[in-house]
C-alpha cells in the first residue's frame, strides 16, 4: 500500500499541507501585535489560489508529457499513475476522477479569483472562508475518487462540514446566520439519510465497495415488491434523497431558495457551481456504476422534469436576482438529470458536457453580479440602462442569457441540444419535450434581463464602478468560451466521451 | 379557493410576459400603521413604569376628529411605597405592536407626527437567530425621534441609523438589522437620558401621530 497509495494522491495530499500551513500563516500573522494585526484575506486568497492552481496536471506514463490547463495554470505534482486503486480499493483513480478534479480545481480558482476583491469591497476580513474553501475542495477531490461508500460518506461529510460555515460568514448579518442554519439542519439531515441507506445497504449485503456491489447487482432486480430486496431498495433510496437533497433537485429544493438568498454572494456563487460537479460524479459512479437498475431511472425522470418545470416557472415570478439564479440552477439540475436518468454512455457524456458548460455560464452571470454589486444590484429592475452606462458588459451578460435560455450557436444550445438528443436515443421522449417546452418558458426570464438592460429607463440610474482587473479576465475567458464552443467542440466531446468510457468499462 | 388560485396563477403570468419594469421594481413605499380609528390602535399596547411600581400615567387613544392616535400621559420618576426594588430608574412609558413585517425591500422608516419637543425612541424589533437555544426575545433596534414641539413633521429614519440596543443600552457591535424579519415596532420616551437639543424631565408629554410608512430612498 504506501508504494503507491500516498504518491497517486499527492494532489490532495499537498493541498492539506498547504491549508494547514496557509491556516497556521494567517492564524499566527493576524493576530501578531509586531505587525499591526493586518488583515490578510487578499494576501491569502493569493496563496489560496496559487495551491489550487499547483495541482492540476499529470503526465502520462508512458507517453509524452501531455499538459492539460494550458490557460492558467502552473505545472504541478507529475503523478506517475493515472489509473490506480487506492487504500484497500477506497480510492479510485481514472480518467473520469482525473478530469472531473482538473475541471473542480479550474472552478475553484475561479471562485477565488472572484473573491479577491469581494473581500475588500466589503470590508470583510474572513481570511478563514479561503481556509474553507481550500478544506472543500480538498473534500470534493476525494469525494469524486471515492470507491467505497464509506469513503464517499466521509468525503460528503468533509465537503458539509466546510460548507455549514460559509453561508453565515458575515457574522453581524442575521440573515446570513439564517441562511447558514437552516442550510445545517437540512444537510445534517441529508446526511443521516444518506449514512442511513448506506448502512441498510451494507446491513443487507455485507460490502460497501463499489466494484463489488456492481459485481453483486448485475442482473438482480431490485423491485419494492422483491421479498428479498426491501431492504435494499428502501437503502438504495435512501441514498438517492441524501444526494437529492445536496443537488437540490425538486422536491428536495426547499433549502436552496433561502440559503443561496442569505448567504453572501461568494458562496452563493460556490453554492451553485462546486458541489453540482463533485456530487453528481459520485452520483454517476454509484447510480450507474453500483446500483445500475431501471427502478432508479424512474425515480430521476420525475426529479429531472419536476426540477425543469419548477425552475422555469418559479423564476418567471422572481424580482430578486438571487433567487432568481437559484431557481434557474434547480432548472439547470433538472436538465442534467435527463442526461444522468437515462442511463447510457452518451448519457453520460451529455452530463459532463451539460455540466462543464452549467458552471461556465454560471461563473459568468455570477461574475458579473458581483461586479455590479457594488450599488446594491438586488433586483433585476438595477439593471435597467446598463447598455449606456456600462455597454462591454452589457453585451457579456446578454449572451450569458442567451446562452443560458439555449439560442444557438451559443454553448448553452449545444449542451441541451446533446441532452435532448440522448434522451430521444434511450427513448425517453416525454423528458425531451417536457425540456423543450420549459426552456421556451424560460426564454422570458432570461430574455427579460437583455430586454431590461438595453430598453428601460430605471427612475435613479445607477452608475457602476469599474470591476477589476481579475473579473473582467475571468468573464473574458467564459465568454469566449461560451461564444466560440460550437466552433470546435471535438476535443471536449473526446474528453467527455473518454471519462464515461472509464466509469462504464 | 381554487378560483383565487386561478386568478393569481394568471395574473402572476400576466405580469411575467409583460415585461414591464414596474412590476419588477419592488414597491418604494409602504403603509404600516395608520392611526385613523380605534381598531387602528387595538394592535398597539401601552407601558410604562407602573407595571413596576412607577407613577408614570400613559394613553394611546384616537383623536377622533383628525383621525390620528395620540400618546400621551404624564412622566415621574418617583416610585411607590411597595414598588419592585429591582426597578433602579423609574420615568418612562411606551407603545409598542408585535406583528410580523417584511421591510427586506425598504430602507427608511416615515412617521408623520406632531410632538411636544421631548425626544422619542423608535423601536424595530427582529428574531433573534442568534440567541442562546429556547431564547424568545426579540433584538432591538432603536432610534431617536426628535419630534418638535405643535407642528406635524415628517420624520425619516434610515434603517441603518437604527442601533442594536440590549435593556435600553448601545450594544457595540456592527450587527446589520434583517429586516425581512420584524416582529414589532414601538415608540417610547425616558424622563432622563436622550440627547441634547430635546426636552428632557418628569412632566407631561403628548405625541400625536398620523401615520408610520416604510420607504425605500435611492
Amino acid at each position: 500500500m504506501f508504494e503507491h497509495d500516498f504518491l497517486a494522491p499527492f494532489p490532495e495530499i499537498f493541498l492539506i499541507n498547504a491549508t494547514i500551513i496557509l491556516l497556521i500563516y494567517e492564524v499566527v500573522l493576524s493576530t501578531s501585535k509586531k505587525y499591526d494585526y493586518p488583515p490578510l484575506v487578499r494576501n491569502v486568497s493569493w496563496l489560496g489560489l496559487l495551491s489550487v492552481v499547483r495541482l492540476g496536471g499529470r503526465v502520462w506514463e508512458n507517453e509524452e508529457p501531455y499538459r492539460y490547463l494550458i490557460t492558467i495554470l502552473l505545472l504541478a505534482a507529475n503523478a506517475p499513475l493515472t489509473v490506480a486503486n487506492l487504500f484497500y480499493n477506497n480510492l479510485i483513480i481514472n480518467n473520469f476522477t482525473y478530469f472531473c478534479q482538473i475541471f473542480l480545481l479550474l472552478n475553484t480558482a475561479s471562485t477565488i479569483v472572484m473573491c479577491l476583491d469581494y473581500f475588500k469591497e466589503e470590508s470583510l476580513n474572513a481570511f478563514e472562508s479561503i481556509v474553507l474553501i481550500l478544506l472543500f475542495t480538498r473534500s470534493m477531490l476525494l469525494m469524486i475518487s471515492a470507491y467505497d461508500l464509506i469513503a464517499m460518506y466521509l468525503a460528503i461529510e468533509l465537503q458539509s462540514l466546510c460548507f455549514y460555515v460559509i453561508p453565515a460568514l458575515k457574522r453581524d448579518f442575521e440573515f446570513s446566520t439564517e441562511a447558514g442554519l437552516k442550510y445545517f439542519i437540512l444537510g445534517a439531515f441529508s446526511s443521516g439519510i444518506l449514512l442511513f441507506g448506506c448502512s441498510m445497504i451494507y446491513g443487507f449485503i455485507g460490502v460497501t465497495n463499489f466494484e463489488e456491489l456492481a459485481k453483486i447487482f448485475i442482473g438482480y432486480k431490485i423491485t419494492l415488491f422483491g421479498a428479498q430486496s426491501s431492504g435494499i431498495f428502501m437503502g438504495i433510496l435512501f441514498i438517492a434523497v441524501g444526494f437529492l437533497f445536496k443537488i437540490t433537485t425538486v422536491p428536495f429544493h426547499m433549502w436552496a431558495l433561502d440559503v443561496y438568498e442569505g448567504s453572501p454572494t461568494l458562496v452563493t456563487t460556490f453554492f451553485s457551481i462546486a458541489p453540482k460537479i463533485s456530487i453528481l460524479a459520485n452520483m454517476v459512479r454509484v447510480f450507474i456504476y453500483s446500483f445500475y437498475d431501471p427502478t432508479w431511472q424512474q425515480l430521476f425522470f420525475f426529479c429531472s422534469i419536476a426540477s425543469m418545470i419548477l425552475g422555469a416557472l418559479a423564476a418567471m415570478a422572481q424580482n430578486k436576482v438571487k433567487r432568481l439564479l437559484a431557481y434557474s440552477s434547480i432548472g439547470h439540475v433538472g436538465y442534467l438529470f435527463i442526461g444522468f436518468s437515462c442511463g447510457t454512455i452518451e448519457g453520460i457524456q451529455s452530463l459532463l458536457i451539460g455540466v462543464f458548460i452549467y458552471v461556465l455560464m454560471t461563473i459568468n452571470v455570477f461574475a458579473i453580479v458581483l461586479a455590479l454589486r457594488q450599488n446594491c444590484f438586488k433586483y433585476i429592475a438595477d439593471l435597467g440602462a446598463l447598455a449606456k452606462t456600462n455597454p462591454i458588459l452589457t453585451i457579456t451578460l446578454s449572451i450569458t442569457m442567451f446562452s443560458y435560455a439555449g439560442i444557438p450557436p451559443l454553448a448553452g444550445f449545444c449542451s441541451k441540444f446533446y441532452l435532448f438528443f440522448v434522451a430521444l436515443g434511450c427513448g425517453a421522449y416525454l423528458l425531451a419535450l417536457i425540456g423543450v417546452v420549459t426552456i421556451f418558458i424560460s426564454c422570458f426570464y432570461y430574455i427579460r434581463f437583455v430586454k431590461i438592460m438595453y430598453f428601460d429607463t430605471p427612475k435613479t440610474w445607477i452608475l457602476y464602478k469599474p470591476m477589476d482587473r481579475e473579473k473582467s479576465l475571468l468573464l473574458a475567458i467564459t465568454l469566449f468560451f461560451i461564444t466560440f464552443f460550437f466552433l470546435y467542440p471535438s476535443p471536449f466531446f473526446l474528453i467527455t466521451h473518454q471519462m464515461a468510457l472509464s466509469l462504464c468499462l | 379557493m381554487l378560483r383565487a388560485l386561478l386568478q393569481s396563477s394568471l395574473a402572476a403570468t400576466r405580469r411575467a410576459v409583460a415585461w414591464n419594469l414596474k412590476d419588477l421594481t419592488p414597491a418604494t413605499e409602504c403603509d404600516l400603521f395608520k392611526f385613523a380609528t380605534a381598531a387602528d390602535l387595538i394592535q398597539w399596547e401601552v407601558y410604562s413604569d407602573a407595571e413596576n411600581g412607577g407613577m408614570t400615567t400613559a394613553s394611546f387613544v384616537s383623536n377622533g376628529d383628525l383621525g390620528t392616535g395620540v400618546f400621551a400621559g404624564n412622566l415621574s420618576v418617583e416610585l411607590m411605597e411597595h414598588a419592585n426594588t429591582r426597578m433602579r430608574r423609574s420615568g418612562f412609558s411606551g407603545i409598542r405592536t408585535v406583528q410580523d413585517l417584511n421591510l427586506e425591500d425598504f430602507n427608511t422608516i416615515a412617521m408623520r407626527v406632531k410632538g411636544d419637543g421631548r425626544c422619542y425612541v423608535s423601536t424595530i424589533r427582529t428574531e433573534n437567530w442568534m440567541g442562546a437555544p429556547g431564547a424568545t426575545d426579540p433584538n432591538t433596534w432603536q432610534a431617536f425621534v426628535f419630534a418638535p414641539r405643535d407642528e406635524w413633521s415628517v420624520i425619516k429614519i434610515p434603517l441603518a441609523r437604527y442601533l442594536p440596543t440590549w435593556k435600553g443600552k448601545i450594544v457595540e457591535s456592527d450587527a446589520e438589522m434583517n429586516a425581512a424579519r420584524v416582529t414589532g415596532m414601538g415608540l417610547s420616551l425616558t424622563a432622563e437620558g436622550g440627547p441634547e437639543g430635546g426636552e428632557q424631565g418628569p412632566g407631561p408629554f403628548r405625541l400625536e401621530l398620523d401615520w408610520i410608512k416604510a420607504l425605500r430612498v435611492t
